[in-house]
């Protein structure tokens, strides 16, 4: 019999992956990011063949695998279709807990943007409630110019 | 970190800090957690045969990586080192990030691939030596580990190899 | 064996430092559209899309979940796959068994970087490969891995600085024939002995850059292409070969071999009848992530004899117009967006099949040629194309 290979205490070892990223927007999605910074307006992206309208833009459309260039200025404005609440906190969170992140159809659009909900009673959150974008006041064209959205009056 | 533009095109960094920043626990297994402990606790290195091949794995592992074997016990580990030749090394001149700490790695820095003196393996490491003129295949090399005290039981226990003259 | 298996659409983007005009998706749906054209069919013919590119270089997880609009991929099949530098050849492969498999007829594989993303990173990201309990620290990514395949050669056959020189201005001047090349370098001889130490032997100028672009192939049963071009390349045979990552645990093993890549070549020739490639194939397409591993690997490849391979670029032989043209596309060297690097051996081995490869085209006719992958995890892919079915 040969002698078991046991160490005293199974070891792990602490380690980390830590490395910077910077991502091209693209034209579409530029546009959409500048428009949102430079004038607080939501663009959408229309396919005419498929009649939708998307919020964020995109080049192709999903379903036709067309290109889309029929640009639509929505109001910004919208409807909470789906929410949920966080109620833990990570570094990488964009709100300290408890906060809120929904899908919010824009009015206009087809499709619903992921968002966070600000300025607003966490227990009384309503799918179909109306709601309306915050912008930040030091905007970077990022899709955190719009801080969050709050209840609609 | 700032979002870039150039034109009317927008680069958008990574997240809040512009960077992933993940951490992680290994899992060392017996027999690397065995390896690390005697480096740890006696300043001893192991290296142990496959019963079916002959062939050394330094540090010492489970399965043979050639013939799909279970490797025998505690036993049959061979003590090398802390002497050895070097085989190929290779000096970098250029910085780049290191992954582990998200920031740029200390230049210049030899790596080199070791046989260490007590069996036919090797092991990759860092040799104290970086000057090109000073450095050759076949030279011999000595592990330096860290104070018994500093040690943490990883391969970083042995700082580097130091040139020896025999 | 499965089913007979063509390459019948071809489509690649320029290969360039940035894409900052266009995103992933957008990049991806650039090199798909071109294929789908160039087999001249659209998405609806397509019964599944595969897609292949490194997490890490983008910092992206699951790319293929985010990309779907851009590759045609909605509501149908398809696998992500990473497998490091061998991506774009593992999908070629895994493409070929979703066809040879009777499974779908036609499947559109795309293989992408954007390694502009990294911010230059690329080989931080590459390092994070090797076992972080016992290799990690002391990784140096390809460049060191590389700088010991040309340390070793030039230690064992004594031939200087001077080859991976000749075969690196080869490698530039046929990218300037490319137009989709990332470098567009016109160099001496001088300007690669004059180029800065990365890792010593090896300098900047021996290695391949850190690219953006994306390549997309369209694969098709016999049935199917035959009726869809009058050109297919077929794909006659491959093999993947795997090995240990870390040859060092394994001493004396000698160091600078690739194994799996002398395995694969044995394999595929033995079944295909190979004694001689260089006379039994047309040309080359190899992933030569630096000018000596062109050198090396030919005689890993077992194209020539070991020593031999050096002297090879030096009479010309694997220039444009050799006896066995090796990298006329300029190779990995001038170009290398890694998720679709390994594809683009094949594509370009495929246009030189089929006459197509434009200023870069051979001079002599190509009826059989050869493409290799290799990846980090040292391992191969080999393929071998014809014009003409057996």
């Amino acid at each position: 019999m040969s002698q078991e290979t046991k160490p005293k205490a199974p070891l792990s070892i602490e380690g980390a992956i830590i490395l910077p990223y910077r991502y091209a927007a693209g034209g579409v999605m530029s546009r959409f990011l500048i428009a949102l910074r430079d004038s607080k307006k939501t663009l959408g992206i229309r396919c005419s063949r498929c009649n939708m309208v998307y919020v964020p833009p995109r080049e192709t459309c999903l379903h036709c695998f067309g290109r889309m260039d029929e640009w639509v200025e929505l109001e910004g404005s919208g409807t909470v279709e789906s929410y949920t609440v966080v109620r833990y906190s990570l570094p990488v969170h964009p709100m300290a807990a408890p906060f809120a992140f929904a899908l919010i159809k824009l009015d206009g659009a087809d499709t619903s943007l992921t968002h966070l909900l600000g300025e607003i009673d966490l227990e009384k959150i309503k799918v179909g409630m109306k709601v309306e974008p915050v912008y930040s006041e030091s905007r970077k064209a990022s899709i955190l110019d719009i801080s969050y959205f709050r209840p609609a009056n | 970190m700032a979002t870039e533009q150039t034109q009317d095109l927008i680069i958008v960094p990574c997240g809040i800090h512009g960077e992933m920043n993940m951490t992680y626990r290994w899992g060392a297994g017996d027999f690397l957690s065995k390896a690390f402990e005697e480096l740890r606790d006696n300043g001893k290195i192991y290296a142990n045969e496959c019963p079916q091949c002959g062939r050394y794995h330094l540090p010492p592992r489970k399965v043979c990586g050639r013939c799909h074997v279970e490797m025998d016990g505690f036993d049959k580990w061979v003590q090398v080192g802390p002497r050895g030749t070097v085989l190929v090394y290779t000096v970098t001149l250029a910085p780049f990030l290191d992954p582990e700490t998200g920031k740029p790695r200390h230049v210049p820095y030899c790596v080199a691939t070791i046989q260490l003196d007590g069996a036919p393996c090797a092991l990759e490491h860092f040799l104290k030596e970086t000057n090109p003129e000073n450095l050759k295949v076949g030279m011999r090399v000595e592990a330096v580990l860290k104070p018994e005290a500093q040690r943490k039981g990883d391969l970083g226990d042995i700082i580097h190899f130091k040139t020896v003259q025999e | 064996m499965g089913r007979r298996v063509a390459i019948v659409g071809i489509g690649q983007t320029l290969h360039k430092k940035r894409h900052i005009d266009r995103n992933h998706t957008e990049l991806i749906n650039e090199a798909a559209r071109k294929a789908l054209q160039d087999a001249e069919i659209t998405i609806e013919d397509v019964d599944a899309v595969l897609n292949g590119n490194m997490d890490l270089f983008e910092g992206h997880n699951l790319m293929d979940a985010m990309t779907v609009e851009g590759s045609g991929a909605y509501m149908k099949p398809g696998l992500k796959m990473n497998t490091g530098g061998t991506t774009g050849g593992t999908m070629v492969a895994s493409g070929w068994y979703h066809v040879a498999s009777g499974k779908y007829d036609v499947v559109l594989i795309i293989g992408s970087e954007k390694l502009e993303e990294s911010g230059g990173n690329t080989t931080s990201a590459i390092i994070t490969c090797a076992d972080p309990l016992t290799l990690r620290p002391y990784h140096t990514g390809a460049v060191g891995a590389l700088a010991i395949v040309a340390a070793s050669y030039m230690n064992q056959y004594r031939c200087g600085e001077e080859p991976g020189a000749i075969v690196r201005v080869k490698a530039a001047g046929n990218a300037l024939k490319n137009p989709y090349s990332h470098l567009k370098l016109t160099l001496t001889v001088d300007d690669v002995l004059d180029s800065a130490i990365l890792i010593w032997p090896l300098r900047l100028l021996h290695m391949c850059p850190q690219s953006s672009g994306a390549c997309a192939i369209v694969l098709a049963s016999e049935e199917k292409a035959k009726k869809m071009t009058k050109k297919p390349v077929w794909i006659t045979d491959f093999v993947t070969s795997h090995m240990e990552a870390w040859r060092a645990t394994f001493a004396p093993d000698p160091i600078p071999s690739m194994q799996s890549q002398t395995d694969s070549a044995i394999k595929l020739f033995k079944r295909n009848g190979i004694t001689n490639p260089m006379k039994q194939v047309d040309m080359f397409e190899m992933y030569d992530p630096a000018a000596w591993a062109e050198i090396a690997w030919l005689e890993d490849f077992l194209i020539c004899e070991k020593g031999e391979a050096w002297k090879l670029a030096e009479k010309g032989v694997t220039a444009l117009d050799g006896a066995f043209p090796v990298n006329p596309s300029g190779g990995v060297q001038s170009t290398n967006p890694i998720g679709a690097t390994a594809m683009i051996r094949v594509a370009e081995a495929a246009l030189q099949i089929r006459g197509d490869a434009g200023g870069h085209q051979v001079t002599k006719n190509v009826n059989s040629a050869l493409a290799s992958s290799f990846g980090g995890a040292n391992w191969t892919n080999l393929f071998l194309l014809k014009k003409n079915l057996d």
